[in-house]
């Protein structure tokens, strides 16, 4: 006669226990380690309050402009920039040190800024800005205009996109509910 | 993905005038530098160049001095019911947006190259090697056309790009993108033509110049009995080069 | 409580199934995917505003101006200017490698100094330190061979030159040498050009004038307005010459003659004018009648050329009755004619009362100088370079103790090359500028690499063939990449550090000086009106001369309608008795397409693609020949041969090409390099070495063009 061997975790209720915990592990780190570890985090170069310059007045358009030619020249350059900022302002305040550290590093020595951009597209995507003059900045980009800081700018590790950039699917779903064309070379090049 | 004959609103359409071509080969290059084709160190071995737009020389068969001979540059034709577009298995290459260009997506290609054998006009080329250019000639790289890597086809797509800058400068301007003015939208090929002989545009827009000229009795296109409907039209008052656009028979009237 | 393997099983399990529910899987996937497109060797795409800036070609000689589009500020890519007279938006091959040219890996980065057979950098003050100590032990025994001579750069080293007292300044050979020196001994004044544009009925011999000869891509958008897309042409065009190449490929009639034999060929022509009663008041009439009567008769022409006699007369028949004929006299591969054959030519435009008329030849005035002492275009490029590196190789003239070698291969670019090589080796302190690390810089002693046009200032001054005078503003669009300075700033730093003084300080200040004595003569600005147009007899337009400066800035081109009057213009009959047309069994006929480049360029990069594999191929040159001509010399399509002449040889490839007149070889110009990169290095055969350099009876100036070859 053989003593049978018990189960110690408690028969087939252990082990059910167990595959819930490995679930909701793999849950807990799907969805909340890995984003965290496949996004690096960066700040931006200049901390830009787009509130400060919204709040004087400034539309998206005063600085985000288009050329001539129908070009959306996205950002402004440090030349841009300067108009308004040429010199230091020898403050003591945190934006007024940020405006400072502008002009020594980027505006006097004529350098452009290495701004993050949230949304570039890839290489081969042509995005016309002008034909979408008839949306909102905010139903594509975040509302920046209500932020005194800019947010942080999260980096795909794998891809090296932002996080932010709007992946083919979404344009598609917004041409096909316009009733706007899907074809390859409405958007690519 | 179809095989079926496609009509679209706009129709842009290349007219070149074989007549006026000197064979000099400004088109080709001017091509390569606008979409990004890198330099070759030996590019005389044609199967593995990549040439959107190739000027062929042709030669009417006869001994000197009845000799002739003539240049036709070969740019994608943008067929209304293209050969290359049903065989396509994983729809890199399309023709579904309106100007009826034929479309052709890097990322999405799998270089199996069914496409280049189905295109009776030899427009499709495979990239046999990554695109090198020589240190700091990357530089002159244009944000016209995205880069590919290997292993991808690629081909003549009019300067599509040109096409969306014109739209663009169109609505900024606040004039109709879908109806530009003849000369808005133009290939780099036809821009540096010196000797002027091809002209872009609408064909089905009366308005502009190619409509006209698509329809003289000097006008024809490569090897028409196939149905493949190029929009690429070819004029020449030459009937041995006209000859040459199709397989005629030695009696046949071309 | 332990773990068994069961419990253990049962957690991986779990973490499986809950990892699929979460994005784990799904999100590697899609961007492993998207982490294939962006590999780190494969160059991305320029961000920025795409804007455009506008110079001139300096590397092509038909003098396009250029549109450049740059993004980011940064040149990417060069059009033709669409405002501009020469180009209409048309550029060559070559004007279109301008941008990227500049990084070219042939370029030379710093200056350098040969020191044991090899190359060393050196700073510029080094440089300049070492010249100068040169050119002062040399006194005046400096000379200079020039790839450009006719803008303000290359005036300043020729008042360079004047200053230290030598007349040794040299200009590569091209068309205008010939024409230059053809025209004087006509007794003419003035630079010769033609006015395509308003004529009706155009005999081209042998130029290649929608290639390679003169104001190419002006000459090619006046084919392009008189042949109107899908509209009758209003004029036309017959070319002659030894091989139907670009130019005789668009015109509606080709007539196949030797290169040696245009000048017969046109006093053929002469022949069928003067007898409908074609004449002239030149002071030796009688004595070209004569001559023309005597020795050029329908057979002693058709004779000697094969061209049949009625075609001949044909030629003559058109001419006579258009009511804008012109003839433009030249060579096939843009080089080697002799002036005896330009003065042939030019005879017909003389008997049809061309000269200065809307549509015939021009005699165009010479732009002002800005540096004292200099020479004018004309007088160098009338200079026989051949003739004078021959003698020097040969001991008959003395060796320069400094040669300055300017926008120019002479090296390479020149026939006899072992000849040249040996004059030029005789030569015992050169100075390069060449911006290319080409054949002839790698021979030198010094290299002082010349900025490339995007990173100077310099102009286009009134190019070859032009009709009308002109003057183009080459101006800096990216700072120079590499340690490379502008020659004529260079040299007229060095001037005045010698006590030399030139007169200006830099380029750009003599150009502005060019600009304002330009803006007070008779000029305008090409823009809404075309040179052309007035030629034909439309009003000038009125422009403001305080803003000319302004406006080269912009890109536009000054340009001035004028003719030099003659006074005392002959047949040169003398001259044309004393030709006697070459007889051989079997001649060469250089192609030499845009695409190959100039000798000062190499091979461009990008053009490597637009050669055709009957030029080349798998590194052999291909060389053109007629069936009938392929069987007398036992070859067929793809066999090998060797051709010889001049002391060397080349080995080539032949290709059956009827387009070649029966005992002429068409052989492609421009390859064989053996410097500059692998872009251009290890790539057929440079035929010019096989041309023999002879002497032209009448005139004593050098020529190669259709000289004889044989077939090992």
């Amino acid at each position: 006669m053989e003593e049978r061997q018990s189960n110690k975790a408690g028969g087939v209720g252990g082990v059910v226990l167990l595959f819930l915990v490995g679930f909701v592990g793999a849950l807990v780190v799907g969805w909340w380690v890995f984003p965290q570890v496949l996004f690096s985090q960066k700040t931006q170069p200049i901390r830009f309050s787009h509130k400060v310059h919204a709040e004087q007045g400034l539309d998206c358009e005063s600085c985000h402009t288009f050329a001539k030619t129908g070009q959306f020249l996205g950002l402004p350059s440090t030349a841009s920039c300067a108009e308004c900022h040429p010199d230091e302002t020898g403050g003591t305040t945190d934006d007024e040190k940020e405006i400072d550290k502008f002009v020594t590093q980027y505006a006097k020595p004529g350098i452009e800024v290495p701004w993050l951009v949230y949304q570039y597209q890839p290489d081969n995507v042509f995005f016309s800005h002008a034909a979408h003059t008839g949306f909102e900045c905010t139903t594509c980009h975040p509302d920046v205009a209500n932020m005194d800081s800019p947010p942080p700018y999260h980096e795909n590790r794998l891809s090296g996109y932002s996080k932010q950039t709007m992946k083919m699917w979404e344009c598609e779903r917004c041409h096909a509910s316009m009733g706007t064309s899907n074809a390859c070379y409405v958007c690519h090049k | 993905m179809s095989a079926a004959h496609q009509e679209f609103a706009t129709k842009w359409g290349l007219v070149i005038d074989i007549d006026k071509c000197t064979g000099c080969g400004a088109c080709m290059v001017a091509c390569q530098t606008e979409n990004n084709i890198a330099p070759e160190k030996d590019a005389s071995n044609k199967l593995r160049t990549l040439t959107w737009m190739n000027v062929y020389e042709l030669k009417n068969g006869k001994e000197f001095p009845q000799a002739e001979v003539a240049f036709l540059p070969r740019p994608c034709m943008q067929c209304g019911n293209p050969s290359c577009v049903p065989v396509c298995p994983v729809v890199a290459t399309d023709k579904n947006e309106d100007g009826g260009i034929v479309s052709q997506i890097y990322p999405r290609c799998i270089g199996c190259r069914y496409c280049m054998a189905a295109c009776p006009y030899h427009s499709r080329y495979f990239g046999w090697f990554d695109p090198v250019w020589p240190e700091g000639m990357e530089k002159t790289i244009t944000p016209f056309t995205s880069t590919r890597p290997r292993g991808v086809v690629e081909k003549c797509h009019f300067c599509h790009h040109r096409w969306n800058q014109a739209k663009d400068a169109a609505r900024i301007a606040g004039t109709d993108p879908n109806n530009l003015p003849d000369g808005a939208y133009t290939p780099a090929c036809v821009e540096v033509c010196p000797t002027g002989a091809m002209a872009f545009g609408d064909l089905k827009n009366p308005k502009h110049k190619v409509y006209e000229l698509s329809r003289s009795k000097y006008a024809f296109r490569l090897l028409e009995r196939l149905n493949t409907d190029p929009q690429v039209y070819y004029m020449t008052k030459r009937d041995w080069v006209r000859r040459q656009g199709d397989n005629y028979l030695p009696n046949e009237k071309a | 409580m332990g773990l068994d393997r069961r419990a253990f099983i049962g957690l991986v399990a779990g973490g499986a199934v809950g990892t699929l529910f979460t994005p784990i899987p799904w999100k590697l996937a899609d961007d492993a995917a998207i982490w294939t497109q962006n590999w780190p060797w494969i160059p991305r795409v320029p961000r920025g505003e795409v804007t455009f800036a506008t110079t001139a070609s300096k590397l092509c000689p038909s003098g396009t101006g250029l549109k450049v589009a740059l993004a980011g500020g940064k040149p990417i890519m060069a059009y033709g200017n669409p405002e501009h007279p020469l180009s209409q938006g048309g550029v060559s091959p070559i004007g279109a490698s301008e941008v990227y040219m500049l990084y070219s890996p042939s370029r030379v980065r710093t200056p350098m100094r040969k020191t044991g057979g090899k190359f060393e950098p050196i700073t510029w003050e080094q440089a300049q330190t070492e010249l100068m100590a040169k050119c002062k032990a040399a006194g005046n025994k400096v000379a200079c061979i020039s790839g450009d001579v006719g803008g303000t750069a290359g005036e300043a080293l020729s008042a360079f030159l004047a200053k230290v007292g030598s007349a040794a300044m040299y200009a590569m050979p091209g068309e205008a040498g010939p024409a230059a020196a053809g025209f004087k001994l006509m007794g003419g004044q003035g630079r010769v050009g033609f006015d395509i544009d308003n004529a009706d009925c155009v005999l081209i011999l042998g130029a290649d004038i929608f290639e390679g000869s003169g104001v190419s891509v002006r000459n090619r958008k006046a084919f392009c307005a008189s042949h109107p897309l899908g509209k009758e042409q209003s004029a036309k065009f017959a070319y002659a010459g030894p091989v139907r190449n670009h130019t005789g490929a668009v015109c509606d009639a080709w007539i196949p003659v030797a290169s040696a034999h245009l000048g017969a060929f046109a006093l053929g022509i002469a022949w069928h004018l003067l007898k409908a009663g074609a004449t002239s008041d030149a002071a030796d009439m009688a004595d070209f009648k004569k001559l023309v009567e005597s020795g050029y008769s329908p057979d002693k022409v058709s004779k000697l050329t094969g061209v049949d006699p009625e075609v001949l007369a044909g030629i003559a028949k058109n001419l006579a009755a258009a009511k804008a004929p012109l003839v433009i006299p030249g060579s096939e591969m843009g080089q080697g004619m002799g002036p005896g054959s330009f003065i042939a030519g030019m005879s017909l435009n003389l008997l049809m009362g061309r000269l200065n008329k809307p549509g015939g030849a021009v005699a165009l005035p010479e732009l002002p100088a800005v540096f004292p002492g200099a020479e004018t275009p004309s007088e160098i490029l009338a200079r026989d370079i051949v003739g004078y590196l021959k003698n020097v190789g040969e001991d008959k003239t003395a060796a320069p103790e400094v040669l300055f070698v300017y926008a120019a291969n002479p090296a390479y670019g020149l026939p006899e090359a072992a000849a040249m090589a040996k004059a030029l080796e005789k030569v015992p302190f050169k100075v390069s500028f060449a911006s290319f690390m080409d054949e002839t810089a790698a021979m030198c002693d010094l290299i002082l690499p010349n900025s490339l046009t995007l990173e100077r200032y310099d102009d286009v001054a009134t190019p070859y063939g032009s009709a009308f005078c002109s003057l183009t503003l080459v101006k800096p669009l990216i700072a120079p990449i590499f340690d490379t300075k502008t020659t004529a700033d260079f040299i007229l730093d060095t001037a005045k550090k010698m006590n030399l003084a030139l007169g200006h300080d830099s380029l750009e200040k003599a150009l502005k000086e060019k600009a304002a004595v330009l803006a007070k003569s008779d000029g305008f600005v090409a823009k809404d009106v075309m040179p052309w147009q007035v030629m034909a007899g439309k009003d000038k337009p009125a422009y403001d001369p305080a803003g000319l400066w302004k406006d080269l800035q912009a890109g536009l081109a000054w340009v001035k309608v004028g003719q030099v009057a003659q006074t005392g213009l002959s047949f040169a009959a003398k001259v044309l008795a004393a030709l006697k047309p070459a007889q051989a069994e079997l001649s060469l006929a250089g192609m030499a397409p845009q695409r190959a480049g100039t000798p000062a360029t190499g091979l461009p990069a990008q053009c490597l693609t637009a050669i055709p594999d009957t030029d080349l191929k798998d590194g052999a040159s291909i060389v053109r020949l007629n069936a009938a001509t392929a069987k007398k010399y036992g070859l067929s399509q793809g066999s090998s041969l060797t051709l010889s002449g001049a002391g060397g040889a080349c080995p080539a490839k032949a290709h059956i090409s009827e387009n070649v007149m029966t005992g002429v070889v068409a052989v492609p110009m421009g390859f064989g390099h053996t410097a500059f990169d692998a872009f251009s290095k290890g790539k057929g055969d440079n035929f010019l070495k096989i041309m023999t350099a002879s002497v032209e009876d009448g005139t004593g100036v050098t020529v190669w063009a259709g000289s004889e070859v044989k077939i090992a």
